[in-house]
């Protein structure tokens, strides 16, 4: 499947120095954040409708974000409406030009970019906690549409940061949230980190923050992302790629390995299993 | 290594179903699940008992009591699904159910007795739910899941050839004991007040062993082989998955599981593992030429895999075109059977599926992935011993080298045969018929 990955936009000239690259640090299409196709999306009394028999109205409480874009290769006008939703991985994806807004009170506009506005916003109005990525916060204030390859690579690419990234945890059962200072955070996703002493302000603003604990480069996706290659290429280099520093202990784990491999099969012979 | 046992034995109980075959990471729920389960009698026996199919005499020798008493204990953990009891070698033999297929299933089948059903499945839903369960058992892509895909017959394309174990009525016609029960995924779902579809909750189809176990213990009752024909057509009718043990030989179940309410299909659905269940050798292609865009197929597949995408193409006369996302597809036939032009059709997957031949291949190769395969080696960990190289061959199988070398095509049958010939040195040898 990897080598069906598209690569990572790179955009030249600019440097990942000061502030992490989140972007490039993870598989770029994972099954976890895989958009479920919403073949009709209607409004419907306190939520979002989508239309499928196996999935009961959403309440507006449960969208924990909402992204706008216009898919590449459709017909115009081609917006995409990709929405988290509490307690799935796995976010919904509504074609706009297949949806209907009349349930949803106040929203349609006098076109399609319009009423998508107005959805955004309505969602927003009716849960506060909704996060909205910056490119479709633009969108909202009257900017064009983001235009993205397709939906998995974004969905990935927010689902992470939702779900992974320690900007945004979430309770079993409660809301997305912002992890308190020193707060041990359990997320959906892979880890579990520590933001010890640093809130969420001093995190986003100190260059770094990642070598403090809050990334933990070593465990989960981000091994398949070093092994994609999508690490930065500015920077250090340790911190870039964590197999640079593990070559340097390839020696002694080999020998450790035999070491326990032969003591292994000292106590199988003596235990009668071979 | 030699940790010293944690004071509370509904702990214990708890950490201890995280060691078998499927995880089920241990937390507070976790506890307060073993405290409404178990008594303390059964906690501490089913804490101390060996992982592995034993006879009470080895069992009381472990928990340090009487025979009789532990016996009894046994029973009655049994009679809860606690325990699985199978009679084997002439005696019967105790072993712990894991979480799934075991105490979930087993609790959420029960029937009788006095279970606050309402508060179990609560926290069942909620220990499931936050998906930290299928990430402890799919995250890293394990391959084998304890459920595979069986398709639908009459959803295949005509050239398309089936084996035996691929199809439900001849499992069933294979079989001499049938037994048919309550979908605990269902049951859960309707006592947790989350059940939304009109499928019927007694549909879970058992066969020999398994439901000569769930007959005895009264999860199930015994149903003739034309009752369980028809508790497939049934099922077949209302465009439900069959999904059978992940085994060719000696197949003990198949579940009938809904989108909806199917707690595999909820890691597929909801948290996006693929690998939750094990696809079948087929997977759906459209035929162009006959497909009006109806969207039947995206409609009835109860994996989202299948969607409705627009098109400018005049032959669709709804403007939509269906779309397959080949990542999810499991190869169950569901859209093919919901096709009213013959459009969408089961074709042979590039690659087959190897399954494993029968239930220890199976159990051994889900343990050696979730890195639980020392418990069932070094089974009584009541003894030093067994706690000591537990701990080492433990730590030497979650080498990262060394378990892909053994789940490798060519390793893992040399394995296998090697584990074998372990279970048949220590007498165990009728284990590997199950």
């Amino acid at each position: 499947m990897a080598s069906d990955f598209p690569k990572p936009p790179r955009i030249p000239g600019v440097s990942a120095q000061g502030r992490p690259v989140v972007q490039e640090r993870y598989a770029w299409f994972d099954t976890r954040y895989a958009p479920v196709r919403v073949n009709r999306l209607a409004g419907a009394a306190g939520g979002l409708d989508v239309t499928r028999p196996d999935t009961p109205v959403i309440p507006f409480s449960d969208v924990v974000l909402v992204s706008v874009f216009r898919e590449a290769g459709a017909p115009p006008p081609g917006l995409r409406v990709l929405f988290f939703v509490r307690e799935r991985t796995r976010p919904f994806l509504a074609d706009t030009g297949l949806a209907d807004f009349t349930g949803f009170p106040g929203v349609v506009g006098t076109s399609m970019a319009w009423t998508v506005r107005n959805l955004v916003r309505l969602v927003r109005e009716r849960n506060p906690e909704t996060l909205v990525d910056e490119h479709t916060h633009a969108f909202a204030l009257g900017g064009p549409p983001p235009d993205f390859e397709a939906g998995r690579y974004v969905a990935t690419a927010l689902g992470v940061h939702v779900f992974e990234s320690g900007a945004v945890s979430r309770d079993i059962w409660g809301a997305a949230r912002y992890p308190m200072a020193g707060e041990r955070v359990r997320t959906c996703g892979v880890w579990e980190r520590d933001t010890t002493g640093i809130s969420a302000e001093e995190r986003e603003e100190a260059p770094g923050w990642e070598e403090n604990g809050f990334t933990d480069i070593s465990s989960g996706v981000f091994e398949d992302a070093a092994e994609d290659g999508f690490y930065r290429e500015e920077g250090d280099a340790e911190s870039a790629s964590p197999g640079a520093g593990n070559a340097r202990l390839n020696g002694w784990t080999a020998a450790g390995y035999a070491v326990y491999l032969i003591v292994i099969l000292c106590f199988l012979f003596l235990g009668g299993w071979i | 290594m030699a940790r010293k046992n944690h004071p509370d034995v509904f702990r214990r109980a708890g950490e201890k179903i995280d060691k078998m075959c499927l995880r089920a990471p241990y937390s507070p729920i976790l506890r307060e699940l073993a405290e409404e389960l178990y008594t303390k009698e059964e906690a501490l026996v089913y804490s101390k008992m060996p992982y592995s199919l034993s006879k009470a005499g080895r069992v009381a020798k472990a928990c340090g009591m009487s025979p009789d008493k532990t016996r009894a204990v046994l029973e009655a953990m049994a009679e809860k699904g606690l325990v699985v009891d199978l009679f084997a070698n002439g005696e019967y033999h105790y072993m712990p159910s894991p979480m799934v297929i075991g105490v979930f299933e087993f609790t959420m089948m029960r029937t009788g007795g006095d279970l606050d059903r309402k508060k179990i499945a609560k926290l069942f839903n909620t220990l499931l739910q936050n998906g930290d369960f299928y990430r402890e058992n799919f995250q890293n892509g394990e391959m084998t899941s304890p459920l595979r895909t069986i398709p639908h017959e009459g959803s295949l394309a005509s050239h398309v050839e089936v084996l035996d174990y691929e199809k439900a009525t001849d499992i069933v016609l294979s079989s001499k004991k049938f037994s048919i029960g309550f979908c605990s995924c269902r049951n859960e779902k309707e006592h947790a007040g989350h059940k939304k579809c009109h499928v019927p909750v007694e549909t879970c189809s058992s066969f020999d062993m398994a439901a000569d176990f769930l007959i005895r213990h009264k999860l199930a009752r015994e149903v003739e082989r034309s009752e369980m024909l028809e508790n497939l057509a049934r099922s077949r009718e209302l465009g439900l998955v069959f999904n059978a043990d992940n085994v060719k030989n000696n197949i003990q179940a198949i579940c009938h599981c809904c989108s909806c309410c199917c707690n595999v299909l909820l890691g597929v659905n909801r948290f996006g593992y693929p690998n939750t269940v094990v696809t079948s050798n087929y997977i759906a292609q459209v035929d162009e030429s006959l497909c009006n865009g109806c969207g039947k197929c995206a409609k009835a597949c109860p994996v989202q895999a299948m969607s409705m995408q627009e098109t400018q193409e005049k032959r669709y006369k709804t403007g939509k075109k269906p779309a397959l996302d080949p990542n999810f597809c499991i190869g169950c036939g569901v859209c093919a059977l919901k096709c009213k032009t013959g459009a969408v059709r089961l074709h042979e997957r590039k690659q087959r599926t190897l399954l494993p031949e029968t239930q220890f291949e199976r159990v051994v190769l889900q343990c050696l992935e979730r890195g639980t395969l020392q418990y069932q080696i070094f089974d009584d960990q009541e003894k030093f011993t067994h706690r000591t190289m537990a701990a080492f061959v433990g730590a030497f199988l979650k080498l990262a080298p060394v378990k892909k070398a053994l789940m490798g095509d060519t390793l893992r049958s040399r394995f296998l045969t090697a584990m074998r010939g372990g279970v048949r040195l220590q007498g165990k040898g009728w284990m590997l018929e199950l």
